[in-house]
């Protein structure tokens, strides 16, 4: 009698929390739209499908950021967002011929400054916007993995940090024409890199990134890697 | 004549299916040059990328007149297969994901535009 007792309460329980969930994720969609989050953000695709779309997209697809994102990463982000595309979204965009090299022309930032209960509505919300066919539960958190093998595919092989930064000696080095990587594990979803790894053209069908024909074991090392770089001040080489 | 009804549904309903599957299509060459080869060849295409500061080799300048010594056999396999099929640098990747057969013919002719050169 106890035991079923206890078992109502925590159903009780769980019931309250999906609902307060729920009426957060209801909220945060009004917090984005009053926010006009939609009129930089892809928020409900399809994807850019010729080059001229891709040159007007003016900040990153929203529509499936459940799928790519992590709800903690969005929650900070949106409350003080910062730099992750050192270029800006469409790097040709922001960029004039340099003498030695082509210099980037302050891209704009993303405007969103919400307050800690918007942004933390607004991430419940955006969480809720998947891709219905992203597979998931293929990455594994804190796996063990050949560190030695991903940095050789990383920065040989694939030569990922020639359009990537990432944190070498404490300092962002790399590639400036896609986003940042040094903290992408506290900042994707792990099952998001590994797809995107492999196909990014699935995701963003005219993106500037090559698709990489891998075997699977070697996309899970890569995403195993990226995953494993939380933030910009140590060393991922 | 009902016959003829059939035949129009039937073909405005293909065509229509196509259009709407119809996900890719070939750019031209410039537009392609600009989105995907100048993050590290260049808005000029003379190898200064954004990408170039942390680079171990230096992108190509494909203004140089160095690159008459290449047939236009070598710069379809370098663009489609990549730096390492034509035993270059593997920071050049093959685009043949993303180009066509014919984007990437038509990526020779530009690139045979920006140096002012032939091929041997």
């Amino acid at each position: 009698m106890r035991i079923m007792k206890i078992f109502f309460l925590s159903f009780i329980a769980l019931l309250l929390v999906i609902s307060v969930d729920i009426a957060k994720a209801a909220d945060g969609k009004e917090v984005v739209e009053q926010n006009k989050c939609g009129a930089c953000h892809n928020m409900s695709g399809p994807p850019a499908k010729s080059i001229d779309d891709i040159l007007n997209k003016k900040a990153p697809d929203l529509f499936y950021s459940g799928s790519k994102f992590q709800e903690k990463f969005l929650d900070e982000f949106l409350q003080k967002p910062y730099r992750l595309r050192p270029a800006g979204t469409v790097y040709v965009n922001n960029v004039k011929p340099g003498k030695e090299i082509d210099e980037i022309q302050n891209p704009p930032l993303c405007a969103s400054k919400l307050s800690k209960k918007d942004a933390e509505a607004a991430a419940k919300y955006l969480m809720t916007l998947k891709d219905p066919n992203m597979k998931t539960g293929i990455y594994k958190a804190k796996s063990e993995f050949s560190k030695t093998r991903a940095k050789l595919i990383f920065f040989k092989s694939g030569a990922c940090n020639a359009c990537h930064q990432v944190s070498i000696g404490g300092n962002a080095k790399g590639g400036l024409s896609g986003p940042v990587l040094y903290n992408a594990g506290a900042r994707l979803n792990g099952d998001w890199v590994l797809s995107y790894i492999k196909d990014p053209h699935y995701w963003d069908p005219k993106v500037w990134m090559p698709k990489n024909d891998v075997p699977d074991a070697t996309l899970l090392l890569l995403t195993n890697f990226v995953m494993s770089m939380e933030k910009l001040g140590g060393d991922n080489e | 004549m009902s016959k003829k009804i059939i035949m129009l549904i039937l073909l405005i309903t293909v065509i229509g299916f196509k259009g709407q599957i119809s996900i890719s299509f070939a750019e031209p060459a410039e537009d392609n040059y600009k989105l995907y080869c100048t993050q590290c060849h260049g808005l000029k295409g003379n190898g200064n990328g954004i990408n170039k500061a942390d680079m171990a080799t230096t992108p190509r300048d494909h203004t140089n007149l160095e690159m008459a010594k290449l047939k236009d056999s070598d710069m379809y396999y370098a663009i489609s297969q990549g730096g390492a099929a034509v035993s270059k640098s593997t920071l050049m990747p093959a685009w043949n994901t993303i180009f066509t057969d014919e984007e990437i013919k038509d990526m020779v002719k530009y690139l045979r535009k920006q140096c002012n050169c032939k091929g041997e």
